[in-house]
């Protein structure tokens, strides 16, 4: 957990309740460990979302950050891990 | 890397014994889904190459501050072609490109790589030239701001009105005043952020950024016997003054041909009338030999561009 109190497990259900809004389907169907790709998620929407996510969470993330991290449950950690510890 | 375990190569239709393969080398920006309906030539191998997936492609400029390219056009078409390499069918005798926007400047590159002879579809894409370079090395703001607007319209499948004189404002005042629109004619959904259109704004400039500095600082050989057919949107991102027909194109290949389509850079992708038109035209093209054929790309001519 980051010193904002904000832990892997708090970043994967803003994800998961975020997706879920965009596709438009219950949270229960959001698989964290299916890759991003494989959702019928539009590039604009993701990007939408990542906007949204960096001004909730106060960090920067790279464009490249949902390519090399591409599960929501990789990237929550990758936010936790990497972007809010520093 | 986690990176190298991705195939930036989908293979849309197989066809095991096919002579011809049609490769679609997309940049992003829109939906490659596009190019499915080109399964309708049930005889060709259909392969769409999404670059987004390369690392030489998408980690080549990862910031606005920075002008230097860690990759090169050189890099990733190596790249492209490598990964190709694996899905050609042996039996093939014959690839016709399709590259769109970026996509046809690095399939230009493509086809003088590949041993197999080819033919290259520019779909509303600039001719990598020198002459070229003032309209690809910098860009105004303003010219950004439109097709960005355009870009918007075409994703969404909605056009973005904005009446408002735009081209002096600063990003921040642009970004404000497209959410603003684009919320009040439902364009954005109302759990869409001003924060997330800000990011999406950010990342189609920074790509356009890349794609412009890898076509302006490859200035390849021509290719005179390469069949090129050149289709060009209604207002294409650039007006080139000194090819304003065929961008470019026919100071790398004499056998160039043609063909206008209506719409805009990014709705010719979406918009089914514009898609017939393509398709047809690419249908047409396919069946060239690789030689001069006149006839054909004169046909090709009178069927779409009455």
């Amino acid at each position: 957990m980051t010193d904002s109190g904000i832990d892997q497990q708090s970043v994967q259900t803003w994800l998961v309740d975020k997706f879920a809004m965009r596709l438009e389907v219950p949270a229960e169907q959001i698989d964290v460990n299916m890759q991003f790709s494989d959702f019928n998620l539009a590039s604009v929407e993701a990007l939408l979302l990542a906007g949204e996510l960096e001004k909730w969470l106060n960090v920067e993330m790279q464009p490249t950050s949902m390519w090399y991290f591409p599960t929501i449950h990789e990237l929550s950690n990758h936010i936790v891990d990497d972007l809010l510890s520093h | 890397m986690k990176a190298e375990k991705f195939s930036a190569v989908f293979e849309v239709n197989t066809s095991t014994h096919a002579q011809e393969t049609i490769v679609c080398l997309h940049p992003g920006g829109v939906s490659s889904k596009h190019y499915n309906a080109l399964v309708d030539s049930p005889n060709a191998q259909l392969l769409v190459v999404e670059l987004s997936l390369l690392p030489q492609y998408q980690l080549t400029m990862t910031s606005h501050e920075e002008n230097t390219l860690k990759y090169s056009m050189d890099d990733i078409v190596n790249e492209v072609y490598s990964q190709l390499q694996k899905y050609l069918n042996k039996t093939c005798q014959k690839v016709t490109i399709i590259g769109w926007s970026f996509g046809g400047v690095l399939g230009y590159a493509l086809a003088d790589r590949l041993t197999i002879p080819c033919q290259l579809v520019a779909l509303d894409s600039i001719a990598p030239l020198k002459q070229n370079q003032h309209c690809t090395e910098q860009v105004a703001p303003s010219i950004v701001y439109k097709w960005f607007i355009e870009f918007i319209s075409a994703v969404k499948a909605c056009e973005l009105i904005i009446e408002t004189p735009y081209s002096s404002y600063t990003q921040d005042e642009f970004v404000a005043m497209v959410f603003e629109h684009g919320l009040a004619q439902g364009i954005f959904k109302q759990f869409d952020t001003l924060n997330g259109v800000n990011k999406l704004f950010e990342t189609f400039a920074l790509g356009l950024k890349r794609n412009m500095l890898l076509s302006a600082r490859f200035f390849p050989k021509p290719q005179p016997d390469l069949n090129i057919l050149v289709i060009r949107s209604h207002s294409g991102l650039q007006e080139i003054s000194a090819y304003p027909n065929c961008i470019g194109w026919s100071k790398l290949s004499s056998n160039v041909h043609i063909v206008n389509v209506e719409k805009d850079h990014y709705a010719l992708f979406t918009d089914t009338t514009s898609l017939a038109t393509i398709y047809g035209a690419i249908s047409v093209f396919s069946q060239l030999r690789l030689r001069r054929t006149n006839g054909l790309l004169n046909k090709i001519s009178r069927l779409f561009n009455k």
